[in-house]
């Protein structure tokens, strides 16, 4: 059987694994989300210049789609546009690898000049119990730092740039202020780092409109396991005896022996003081 | 025997004393830790050599499932050079069948049914609710559930009193739409004696398990099967799957003990599936 799956592996026929692989690990496509993060600013987005997503709504996130590998021609347009013709953000190409997973954001610059910006998704595992926390800066806004329970746990981090965290899985009370500062511009907000999920925050929006939000993006199935549960330590169901494994046992019995000579000793011995 | 006798008597009630106490002292700290007290038991990893066939997506210590992702393979160069991938390709979803949607006012194509949300903070979904007590009336069982993480090994970590019942919190619960709810106990401790979860092994097929949760709904499952699983060979990538049909995986201890390590040696696995 294990031969088997290893030539399927080579075949890439990855079939026989998909009852247990999530929906994300085919490796054949990539997989693409969408983030509408241009403030005040309903878009129509066109991919190799098909309508794809009609009337898409700051704020929104789309997705995820699998699609072969290959190079995509995205183009965003005025909701209002009969075609891709005259895109207000792009065209730009996207580069989509098998196996690997994208969000495509539209939003502003540090200037406040729409954009787009092709992020790659760590979807490696992480530990039993831990989360992973990717922190993107796509505001029209200078450096941030972002501060957890106060304390800045991410640093001068600037437009389009992201920084990665693995942290024990739980609640984070995150805030994010202009880099060397603590007086939050956006927060303090409860961000929940889920166990095995790769959870994405971006800073969004423009400081000068003052409409900084934080938009949230989660993968998962990023997690490992346990690799065992220790249920029982006294063998009182056991069904074998402590004789049945000698080898083990024998230490055990010889120190048995010793303890029970002892005991008939130190018994000897006080019977023999009392009859003083 | 006789050189033993030879001992002065004050040096034999010391020595006797002596590995009494000691004796003792590693028998209670045997029963009483959670995860210490079989420290050989999580150290079973599912590694290639020991998983059975149809696991093959276990391999190596960080199971989740994701053969190839990230690797050389992976970042291979997408399947043409760019731009050849719009010839003839739909981009988004393209097998997906559109729904008879309101007509659109021109002959534009229909736009393809791309999922999308609010990637607000807000807009994500909460905790499952925690499973709080399990019930087998035809066994005599009816413990209370701790949500548990992870031992310090990397275990699962259990509640030292084998009539507490462990569920591990990163997985599933009873309401998640897919994937196993995992709950687990100790089968015995020398400080609490044999627990309820003994008589699992014994558990005909068709049983009825009572999972109630937090919210006070009940969950009934019915026992699919029970299996015994030498330790290094239980797939735990399977036990703790997320995936899947949603199913009630109950976790404990039996089989042979080693009496020396004091750790049984097999995993009792039983699988119920949900009831109507």
């Amino acid at each position: 059987m294990r031969k088997t799956i290893t030539v399927g592996i080579a075949a890439g026929a990855l079939v026989a694994l998909a009852g247990i692989a999530p929906a994300n690990a085919a490796t054949d496509v990539a997989q693409l989300s969408v983030l509408h993060g241009v403030p005040g600013l309903t878009v129509d987005v066109y991919v190799n210049g098909d309508l794809t997503l009609d009337d898409f709504e700051p704020g929104d996130i789309a997705g995820p789609l699998e699609l072969p590998a290959g190079t995509y021609t995205v183009a965003i347009t005025a909701s209002d546009a009969a075609d891709a013709s005259s895109p207000a953000i792009g065209p730009v190409d996207l580069p989509l690898e098998a196996g690997q997973n994208y969000t495509a954001a539209a939003h502003l610059d540090e200037a406040g000049a729409p954009t787009a910006t092709l992020f790659t998704n760590d979807i490696s595992t992480v530990g039993a119990g831990e989360g992973r926390l990717t922190v993107r800066h796509v505001a029209a806004a200078p450096a941030v730092d972002v501060l957890a329970g106060g304390t800045a746990v991410i640093t001068n981090l600037s437009n389009p740039d992201e920084s990665l965290l693995t942290l024990p899985a739980g609640v984070v009370s995150a805030s994010v202020a202009a880099t060397g500062t603590t007086d939050p511009v956006i927060g303090p907000a409860d961000v929940d780092v889920v166990e095995g999920t790769n959870t994405i925050v971006y800073a969004w929006g423009s400081l000068t409109d003052s409409n900084l939000a934080l938009a949230v993006q989660t993968i998962d199935g990023l997690h490992s396991n346990p690799d065992g549960v220790p249920a029982g330590s006294a063998g009182l169901v056991a069904t074998n005896q402590p004789g049945d494994s000698s080898g083990l046992w024998f230490g055990g019995a010889a120190l048995a022996l010793v303890l029970a000579i002892s005991a008939a000793a130190v018994y000897g011995t006080r019977r023999a003081e009392a009859r003083h | 025997m006789v050189s033993l006798f030879g001992w002065p008597p004050v040096t034999r009630a010391a020595a006797g004393s002596l590995l009494v106490g000691a004796l003792t002292v590693g028998l209670l700290s045997g029963c009483a830790g959670t995860g210490g007290t079989d420290p050989a038991a999580g150290r079973f990893t599912v590694r290639g050599d020991s998983v059975a066939g149809g696991f093959g997506g276990a391999e190596g210590p960080a199971t989740g499932g994701f053969p190839g992702l990230g690797g050389p393979a992976a970042a291979g160069l997408p399947g043409g050079p760019p731009g050849t991938a719009r010839t003839g390709q739909e981009p988004a979803v393209p097998a997906r069948v559109p729904s008879p949607a309101p007509t659109p006012p021109s002959s534009a194509p229909p736009v393809p049914e791309v999922p999308r949300r609010s990637a607000d903070l807000a807009a994500l979904a909460g905790p499952v609710s925690a499973p709080v007590r399990v019930r087998v009336a035809a066994l005599g069982i009816d413990m209370p559930i701790e949500p548990v993480g992870l031992a310090d090994n990397a275990a699962m970590a259990l509640p030292a009193n084998p009539a507490v019942a462990a569920w591990y919190r990163y997985g599933a619960g009873p309401d998640s739409p897919a994937g196993a709810t995992v709950v687990a106990a100790h089968v015995d401790s020398l400080a609490y004696d044999i627990g309820p979860f003994a008589r699992l092994a014994d558990a005909p097929a068709g049983t009825e398990i009572v999972l109630e949760t937090a919210d006070g709904s009940a969950h009934r499952y019915a026992v699919a099967s029970v299996d015994s699983v030498e330790k290094p060979a239980v797939p735990w990538a399977s036990v703790f799957d997320r995936a899947g049909q949603p199913r009630l995986t109950l976790v404990t201890c039996g089989g042979e003990f080693d009496y020396d390590a004091r750790r049984y040696l097999s995993n009792v696995i039983v699988t119920a599936v949900p009831v109507p």
